[in-house]
């Protein structure tokens, strides 16, 4: 599978028509696979694809980074079901044309849940949550597929995946605020979250915003609650759940949750599923002249 | 160091009686950057204006407060003081403590902590004010009017004969409306064709009017000052400049339909004008029942055609535009006789399949009224009243033509009735069935009409009186309701209740006119989208206020005119129509527009060209806009906010993630301010 890829990714290097091609190679010790800029035609001998690709790629593509500045006319990237659908909502979002990207895409097995779990394979006692839950283990949109691409069936519900929902939206509110009051109360505000997320597209983020600062900065109780709370609304609708977050957090917050309940609601009140479409709009920048409430007519 | 003025009004005692004004004052002067204040009666008043602007000279002020009234009352009036002394209008704010504060509380303590409280959050709001300028706009002094019926002729003239090139867009072939239906009208039974005409004549001459028949509006694009209109001339088959109006085509024509302007009771030509008097004379041809066009047969017409303009392959032309403000005046229409009890369809109209297999049909009543023939509304009963209808004014009924020896007359049908009609009561029914009563008893000597009636009301200049003179002429009043009509031989049997008798009633009639509801045009909803005005729940426009702006609409330089807008009769659409065409010359008598400058506007530096702001915009203000370095090579693109069309609502604000949008006047900065100086904030 990987062979079939670097051949094409090394073709479509030497041809010109890729400028780069962004995957997966070795990392620093067995466990890990670190990312990787193949710019040269050789360096797609580098490419790996296995259950221990954690990372979402396409936060490469968000226009915020510098990697989409370098003036690269059509970047080629090597994708997991989810990381197309994050690819999707980019360009749903405008901050990506598709034919600027040529997406890679293989059938995938799943990924570890944090590399520190890594014992050489992939098994139920180690593999990410999300991965129970998906339905784009054969993904959606590619250009280059090893094989034939089946069709797949994703009429389906957005699946909740994390176990710890479950408990948190039975517990009362007070127990609740006082899980999250524990929880955050580790945070030290690195923003790890934010910089692997896909998705936070600003250029400047709302909490470095200081005229005025409408996200206290410190790290206490207030400080990180205002972080955390804005941080899931403006998710609200866009979220892909790639569970980035919470894997990027070093102090194992589970950051997702949020997000998660959020795509439940969405779901239940617009039927929306985010990373689906690329012309369908997120529920909560649409206006519609129909709408029922009367207060915007 | 910021040089604040605050200035509290006692408004008489409006405010002086729950608020402790004196005490604003002085925890007012407390506040840091507070460098004056006052305590004044009336500072509305010329004397208070007086003290205001000296204030701002002799301290030097860059900001002032005044909490007073509502900012709807006195803004203006601060600000243009405040400009007169020479600081930028937008460094002043109104702290609301009548409206907010003193008339909503009884108790003083209470009163007079919370207007302290309003002051100070704007005296932290003024520090963060900006100078603004207002922004001055070009436009295009032509007015258009959509709809050609008494509204729109009126404001048409008043108009034009003020010098301003109008152009009217009627959907029909002819100007006239509903007005041109009418027999005669209350309250002087003066013909309505015979003053309505003249009027029709005088816009068909005027050089500054354009008629535009048969056409639509589109798409209404632009703002106050600067529309653009995107108009619709429907194909008349026939050469408009050619046409001499001679009738030969019409007179030839070989085929027939209902003629809608006769209520379809007679029939037209398939090339038709819709009524003799019409403006312009020129005919258009029906082409859904014209054989040409259907089957390619006929073409009579063409050839009897002296100037020879009849043109088969005419096309649909689209006409762009800009004008400066426009008025609506699309007038209304009678609610269908929807009641089963009434011999009417169960269905409205409007939903009534245009496709039918034979037994829907056959289910469909024969007039817009109903399945009993001879239960008609009282457009119909114009029509047959009317010297120039079907019947040449003698009244007759559908049915067989008989002239009705009874006749009774159901008001109230639909209105009044929120569960089965509508809520509101349509207000000229009263008046027209006295009306009917009248040229009935008019045109049969022996008839006797009989007129079932909730209450009655006649609250106009003279129109008690003519109900009077209809009751003495002849009409019973029956006060109740009718529940059932039912054919009885070659009569209809009405069955109602005498509330005043505390007694059934039954009546054996040659004929029913039910006064049916006065509802907006069926595609009213849709029409108020494309021109982008607000609505009520019936789909009548809504003013801007209404008492004080009654013809504005909700969106700037859109004004209404008639029926649109609410049940009216034809003095009070005259009267609106002449209102409205004023607001246009007020309007045009400037040389520029100045526009306020609380809009939007763009951090093009963080802007991240999600078009979350374009998408939401209500009123398609923000457009993408390019970022092009010195080579003019585009680096990037970001929301641009066009000053003219933005409205200053704010939701492209809160959509924004990253803040890279704001309001002017309303910046982040001084909400915030003005939140965090309010005591029980949460920051
Ligand atoms: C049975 C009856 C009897 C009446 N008798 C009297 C009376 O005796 N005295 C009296 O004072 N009043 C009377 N009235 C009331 C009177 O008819 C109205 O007040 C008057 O016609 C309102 O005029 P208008 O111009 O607002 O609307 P309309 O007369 O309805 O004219 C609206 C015009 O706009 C056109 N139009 C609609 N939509 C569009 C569009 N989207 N684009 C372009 N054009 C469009 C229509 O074709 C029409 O020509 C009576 C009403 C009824 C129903
Ligand atoms: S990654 Fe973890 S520690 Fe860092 S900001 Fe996010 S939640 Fe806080
Ligand atoms: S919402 Fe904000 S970031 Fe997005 S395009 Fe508008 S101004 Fe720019
Ligand atoms: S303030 Fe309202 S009208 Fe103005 S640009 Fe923003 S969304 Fe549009």
């Amino acid at each position: 599978m990987i062979e079939q890829i670097r051949e094409k990714a090394r073709e479509l290097l030497e041809s010109g028509e890729l400028d780069v091609v962004i995957g997966y190679a070795e990392g620093s010790d067995p466990t890990r696979t670190t990312p990787i800029f193949c710019r040269k035609p050789e360096d797609t001998d580098k490419l790996v694809l296995d259950g221990r690709c954690v990372n979402t790629l396409p936060a490469y593509l968000n226009k915020r980074h510098e990697y989409p500045k370098k003036g690269w006319k059509k970047t080629g990237i090597i994708g997991k079901g989810c990381d197309i659908r994050a690819i999707t909502q980019l360009i749903a979002e405008n901050q990506l044309k598709r034919d600027e990207v040529y997406i890679f895409g293989a059938e995938c097995e799943g990924v570890v849940a944090h590399p520190e779990k890594w014992d050489g394979s992939l098994h139920e006692g180690n593999c990410a949550s999300k991965c129970s839950a998906c339905d784009v283990k054969i993904p959606l949109d590619t250009d280059f597929y090893p094989g034939e691409k089946p069709e797949v069936d994703r009429s389906g519900p957005y699946m909740v995946s994390a176990p710890a929902l479950a408990t948190l939206v039975k517990m009362d509110d007070e127990d609740r605020f006082a899980f999250w009051r524990d929880d955050f109360d580790r945070c030290f505000k690195c923003y790890a979250c934010r910089e692997v997320c896909p998705h936070c597209s600003c250029n400047i983020c709302i909490t470095d915003r200081t005229m005025p600062s409408w996200v206290d900065q410190a790290a206490h109780t207030k400080g990180v609650f205002g972080w955390h709370l804005t941080r899931a609304m403006h998710l609200v609708g866009r979220c892909t759940g790639c569970g980035e977050c919470t894997r990027a957090c070093p102090v194992n917050i589970q950051v997702d949750l949020f997000n998660q309940k959020m795509k439940e609601v969405i779901q239940e009140s617009f039927d929306y599923k985010s990373g689906y479409s690329m012309e369908v709009k997120p529920p909560l920048i649409t206006y519609n002249t129909d709408d029922q409430e009367t207060y915007i007519r | 160091m910021a040089k604040i003025g605050v200035f509290v009004c006692q408004c008489g005692n409006n405010i002086a009686r729950t608020v402790d004004t004196a005490d604003v004052a002085k925890d007012a002067s407390e506040q840091s950057g507070v460098v004056f204040v006052e305590d004044y009666k009336f500072m509305c008043s010329a004397p208070g204006q007086e003290a205001f602007k000296k204030a701002i000279r002799d301290h030097d002020l860059d900001g002032c407060i005044v909490s007073a009234c509502s900012p709807k009352m006195h803004e203006a009036t601060f600000r243009n003081a405040a400009e007169a002394a020479g600081l930028n209008p937008f460094k002043v704010e109104i702290a609301n403590i009548r409206e907010q504060c003193s008339w909503v509380h009884n108790d003083k303590e209470i009163g007079t902590a919370k207007s302290k409280d309003l002051t100070r959050m704007m005296i932290q709001r003024v520090k963060y004010n900006r100078p603004l300028e207002r922004y001055r706009m070009t436009m295009t002094k032509r007015a258009l009017i959509l709809g050609g019926g008494i509204a729109g002729i009126q404001a048409a003239l008043d108009l034009a004969n003020a010098g301003t090139p109008v152009t009217i867009v009627e959907k029909e072939p002819s100007l006239g409306g509903n007005m041109a239906r009418l027999s005669e009208t209350f309250p002087t039974l003066d013909c309505s064709q015979c003053i309505l005409t003249p009027k029709m004549v005088e816009v068909q001459n005027h050089p500054l009017i354009t008629i535009r028949a048969f056409a639509e509006l589109e798409k209404l694009d632009g703002y106050i000052g600067n529309f653009k209109a995107t108009i619709r001339q429907k194909a008349k088959s026939v050469i408009d400049k050619d046409c001499t109006g001679c009738g030969d085509c019409w007179e030839k024509c070989p085929f027939t339909v209902e003629s809608e302007f006769d209520m379809n009771l007679i029939k037209r030509k398939v090339i038709y004008i819709p009524f003799p008097q019409a403006v312009p004379t020129v005919p258009v041809i029906d082409r859904a029942n014209c054989p040409k066009f259907l089957k390619d047969k006929c073409g009579i017409c063409a050839d009897v055609c002296g100037p020879d303009c009849i043109d088969f392959t005419q096309e649909d032309e689209i006409i762009e535009e800009e004008f400066g403000a426009v008025i609506v005046a699309t007038g209304f229409e009678l609610m269908p006789n929807v009641y089963k009890e009434y011999g009417g369809s169960s269905m409205p109209q409007h939903l009534i399949p245009k496709k039918m297999n034979k037994k829907q049909r056959a289910a469909q009543p024969r007039s817009t009224s109903g399945r009993l023939p001879d239960v008609i509304n009282g457009l119909e009963f114009e029509r047959l009243a009317s010297a120039s209808g079907p019947t040449g004014g003698e009244i007759r009924r559908p049915s067989d033509g008989k002239k009705p020896k009874t006749v009774v007359f159901i008001a109230c049908v639909g209105s009044r009735d929120a569960s089965k009609g509508v809520e509101y009561c349509s207000k000229i029914c009263c008046m027209y069935t006295a009306k009917h009563t009248m040229l009935y008893n008019h045109s049969v000597d022996d008839g006797k009409a009989y007129v079932f009636y909730m209450d009655i009301r006649a609250g106009g200049k003279g129109y008690e009186e003519f109900i009077n003179r209809a009751q003495d002429e002849g009409a019973e009043y029956i006060r109740g309701r009718v529940s059932a009509l039912r054919k009885k031989g070659d009569k209809i049997l009405v069955k109602g209740a005498d509330t005043l008798q505390g007694c059934a009633v039954e009546i054996e009639a040659d004929m029913v006119v039910l006064a049916t509801a006065m509802v907006p045009q069926a595609d009213a909803i849709d029409f108020a989208k494309t021109l982008g005005i607000s609505y009520d729940k019936h789909g009548f426009y809504s003013e801007q206020h209404p008492k004080l702006m009654p013809v504005d609409s909700s969106t700037g330089g859109i004004y209404l005119a008639g029926a649109c807008q609410g049940v009216k009769d034809v003095p009070e659409t005259v009267a609106q129509a002449s209102a409205a065409a004023s607001k246009v010359m007020q309007l045009f008598s400037k040389e520029e527009l100045m526009r306020e400058p609380e809009v939007a506007i763009v951090d093009k530096e963080h802007c991240m060209n999600c078009w979350d702001c374009v998408t939401v915009c209500p009123y398609l203000a923000i457009s993408p806009e390019e970022v092009k370095d010195r080579n003019g090579n585009v680096v990037k693109m970001v929301a641009n906010v066009n000053p003219g069309l933005c409205q200053g609502c704010g939701l492209c604000n809160t959509v924004c993630r990253s803040k890279s949008i704001e309001l002017q006047g309303y910046t982040d900065q001084q909400v915030y301010a003005q939140i965090t100086a309010f005591e029980g904030a949460f920051v």
